[in-house]
């Protein structure tokens, strides 16, 4: 493997059964200290391949290694530098939350009681309720805390903000990237772009089971598509749909927005001979690109 | 109506092996009857031999055939009668608890109908498979005793009569676990306490048969309220025995819906 | 040894309950002995003139209830099936429970092999019956002399004692080998005790019948009164079909949830 990859994963398929795809295919690699962003809709195969990288599923075919070892053969001396937060959480019901903490933090050696304080404050959670007793968003700070208490040099999060409310998602952030700073490598899967977006250096996208592209997020933004709006008295719309490179093209009374992917000097010239009342261009947003990337495959 | 019918096929998995222990039980248990036969005359000749007295204390008559396919039939009644209390009180226990267990309350009572209308589809459900059970177990008997019969008296009457009586212990033992469903706090719960009081109420027949201080306590035992060999040769039904069986199970269902209707259903 | 822990401390309340039902059970038909012995004395005496198929089919041990360890074994017939469905449940439940109770996410992505899950499982089972039985015979030790009083053969209470364990022993195996073979077992109960029933009702049908080639199939069989008595030990042949069973099942077992994928929720 080469030195600076935490994640490689080569081929991985999995089958449900005979005919029940799983993923198919997958590869790619998450490098030391970066947070990495996989996405898709659901269904797509992205718990699958997580379940895969912890051994809680077995592949049909190909492998993946975590810190240069077989996950798995090697699974439970892996699983010793993971911190695993699943997409939905439950925990054993009859246990106080401390309990539950020292139990899970007893699998990495020695109790360590201000590292559960510590985080269980900023994620402003009561180590002394039941957990049958606990809302869905409390138990899934419980799962954040067990994740994070050993200190696991990759952390894997299935959907993680999902029952949080925006005040906790920001602390969640907060946290994760801090435990990034510190050297922790991130592999977070979401189909909420923006969350993505906002802390993801790389993405994979999957689909169906496939990798349909692994990319630098500031590429995907930057080079690829310009989120153009402009309005006119005249009607625009027509001018614009059938030139190359434009997609997406609407138009909400005065304004026409479409995504333009090509040389912008063509599109300037273009421009130029119209008389417009409002120009905008802007970057556009992860979701934008995603909903196209996804409706030009369909 | 629509539940009924998911009921019933949520159910059609282990209703289909708890039919097909059923057949194979009947079909072993009828292969044993060829070598049972074999000591023939011999027992019914002793038997004849013995004072009056002592044939009460068998609980058998005089003129009955010992080595008769009907007779050694009536054996199996108990074997029924475990496999179909443990059949519908875990039944009735898993088709109220299920949907908290499953969390799969919060879809089906969220839906526009009463949570009594719920209750009465699974109450419907569990019976059309307790019926449906029993007339399995019905007719594959009655089908093999009669290769096995060669008296020329056909045996089906009396096999309906004792798969009638059956249907009670089944509506009661089902009133009981549907009660558990409802009342315990989970699905885990309601299968333990159901196991604790098929096993006791077994070991009370136990306990009942040696010693007759505890005569008693029949009624608390449903594996003591019935004699097969009565049922199946002399007609006699004891209508009382019966009649508490659907009266506890009436209970039980009445229960059942009062407790419901007023349950915190977890998430 | 922390999963085993709490293996131990999730299992101790159904533990206290079946355990301090065997001892109840126990007791209350010792109870019983004084009064019933003129009953089976006089049983027996009708009996001995039935041929054996006869007193098989209909459920008379071959033994003489008159005496103690004749009606100990009688009160063993149903210890042992007590004794069996806890088995069960106990193999059954211990290795769903992640799955049932869906914490096998949080279990399984802890650095711990899956051999060391099953091994920690299957040991809180070892210990609850292995305890189970050793205080049934404590118990025994200790009350027969004062319900009974008479003096009896410790020895012959020992081997029907622990032939509770050994008919255990068969049922965790199986119980295991049902636990990892299902993919998501949704319910403990029915499994236990439809399997146990069955198996105990396979005994009644065989009894029927004196032909030994049959009686493998159930573990009912293997350790009954009348051949304790007999022998003054365990059959060899069904105990050492007893153990293998045993092994078998649990290798299996171990080798299915080595390698069982874990589905979310």
């Amino acid at each position: 493997m080469s030195a600076s990859n935490v994640i490689e994963i080569r081929n991985l398929t999995k089958y449900y059964g005979k005919k029940s795809r799983g993923i198919l295919d997958v590869s790619f690699d998450v490098m030391e200290g970066e947070i990495f962003g996989f996405i898709g809709p659901n269904g797509a195969g992205k718990s699958t391949t997580i379940r895969t990288l912890l051994s809680l599923i077995y592949p049909t075919s190909g492998s993946a290694t975590i810190f240069g070892k077989d996950c798995i053969r090697f699974g439970h001396e892996i699983r010793r530098h993971i911190g695993y937060l699943p997409s939905e959480v439950f925990y054993y019901d009859n246990m106080k939350v401390l309990d539950l903490l020292k139990y899970s933090a007893s699998f990495y050696g020695k109790v360590d009681m201000k590292r559960i304080e510590e985080l269980s404050t900023i994620m402003d959670l009561d180590l002394n309720r039941k957990i049958d007793d606990l809302s869905y968003g409390n138990k899934k700070k419980v799962g954040i805390v067990q994740g994070l208490l050993h200190n696991p040099k990759l952390i894997i999060l299935d959907e993680p903000t999902s029952g949080l409310d925006p005040l906790m998602q920001q602390k969640f952030f907060d946290l994760v990237q801090l435990e990034n700073r510190k050297g922790a490598t991130i592999l977070m899967s979401s189909h909420i772009l923006p969350e993505v977006q906002k802390l993801c250096s790389r993405v994979a996208i999957i689909k169906e089971g496939r990798i349909m592209k692994i990319e630098d997020i500031r590429t995907l933004r930057n080079t690829a598509y310009k989120k153009i709006a402009v309005s006119a008295e005249t009607d625009l719309q027509a001018d614009f749909a059938k030139m190359a490179g434009v997609t997406n093209c609407q138009r909400i009374d005065q304004e026409v927005t479409f995504l333009f992917k090509g040389n912008v000097n063509d599109l300037v010239q273009v421009l130029g001979t119209r008389s417009l009342q409002n120009l905008t261009i802007e970057e556009p947003d992860l979701d934008e690109i995603f909903l196209h990337y996804y409706q030009a495959d369909a | 109506m629509n539940i009924v019918l998911r009921e019933l096929r949520a159910h059609l998995r282990s209703f289909l092996i708890w039919a097909g222990t059923m057949v194979f039980l009947i079909f072993a248990g009828l292969m044993k009857y060829s070598a049972f036969q074999k000591t023939g005359e011999a027992v019914n000749e002793i038997f004849d031999s013995l004072p009056a007295g002592l044939q009460a204390i068998l609980g058998m008559d005089a003129e009955m055939d010992l080595t008769s396919i009907g007779v050694f039939y009536s054996i199996f009644f108990l074997y029924f009668l475990l496999l179909m209390s443990v059949h519908s009180t875990m039944l009735g226990a898993s088709i109220i608890a299920k949907e908290e267990r499953d969390k799969t309350a919060d879809f089906l009572l969220v839906k526009p109908i009463r949570r009594s209308r719920a209750v009465t589809a699974k109450v419907i459900a569990a019976l059309i498979m307790i019926f449906l059970f029993n007339q399995i177990t019905f007719l594959v008997s009655a089908v093999m005793v009669g290769q096995y019969n060669l008296t020329g008296v056909s045996l089906t009457g009396p096999i309906f009569r004792l798969m009638a009586i059956l249907s009670a212990v089944q509506i009661l033992f089902l009133g009981i676990g549907l009660f558990l469903g409802a009342f315990a706090r989970n699905a885990e719960r309601a299968s333990g306490i159901g196991t604790g009081i098929i096993l006791g109420t077994f070991l009370l027949k136990i306990l009942i048969e040696i010693n007759q201080d505890f005569e008693g306590l029949t009624f608390l035992s449903p594996f003591s309220y019935f004699n097969a060999y009565e049922i199946m040769f002399d007609g006699a039904i004891p209508f009382g025995y019966v009649v508490l069986c659907i009266g506890t199970a009436i209970c039980g269902i009445a229960g059942t819906y009062l407790v419901y209707r007023k349950r915190d259903l977890r998430s | 040894m922390q999963i085993f822990r709490m293996e131990l401390w999730r299992s101790l309340r159904s533990w206290v309950y079946y355990t301090a039902s065997l001892i109840a059970i126990l007791v209350i038909f010792l109870t019983f002995f004084m009064t019933f012995r003129e009953d089976a004395a006089l049983l027996d005496e009708l009996l001995q003139n039935f041929p054996p198929e006869f007193r098989a089919a209909f459920g008379f041990a071959n033994v003489d209830l008159s005496q103690i360890e004749g009606y100990l074994s009688f009160i063993f017939s149903y210890l042992v099936l007590i004794g069996a469905v806890y088995g069960m449940k106990l193999g059954v439940s211990l290795l769903s429970e992640e799955s049932r109770r869906k914490t096998a996410d949080f279990l399984l992505s802890k650095p711990v092999r899956r051999d060391q899950v099953f091994l920690a499982k299957f040991s809180a089972a070892m210990v609850c019956v292995i305890v189970q039985n050793l205080l049934l015979f404590a118990a025994g030790l200790a009350l027969i002399p004062i319900l009974v009083r008479e003096s009896y053969d410790i020895g012959i209470f020992a081997l029907l004692s622990f032939s509770v364990l050994l008919v255990q022993l068969f049922f965790i195996g199986l119980g295991q080998v049902i636990a990892s073979a299902v993919q998501t077992l949704k319910q403990v109960m029915p499994i236990a005790l439809g399997v146990v029933f069955f198996f105990f009702i396979i005994e009644l049908i065989n009894q029927s019948l004196l032909e030994k080639a049959l009686t493998y199939l159930t573990p009912f069989s293997y350790f009954k009164g009348a051949s304790i008595l007999h022998l003054h030990g365990y059959d060899t042949s069904y105990l050492l079909s007893d153990i293998v069973v045993f092994l078998v099942l649990t290798l299996l077992a171990a080798w299915l949830y080595r390698r069982k994928d874990i589905h979310a929720t």
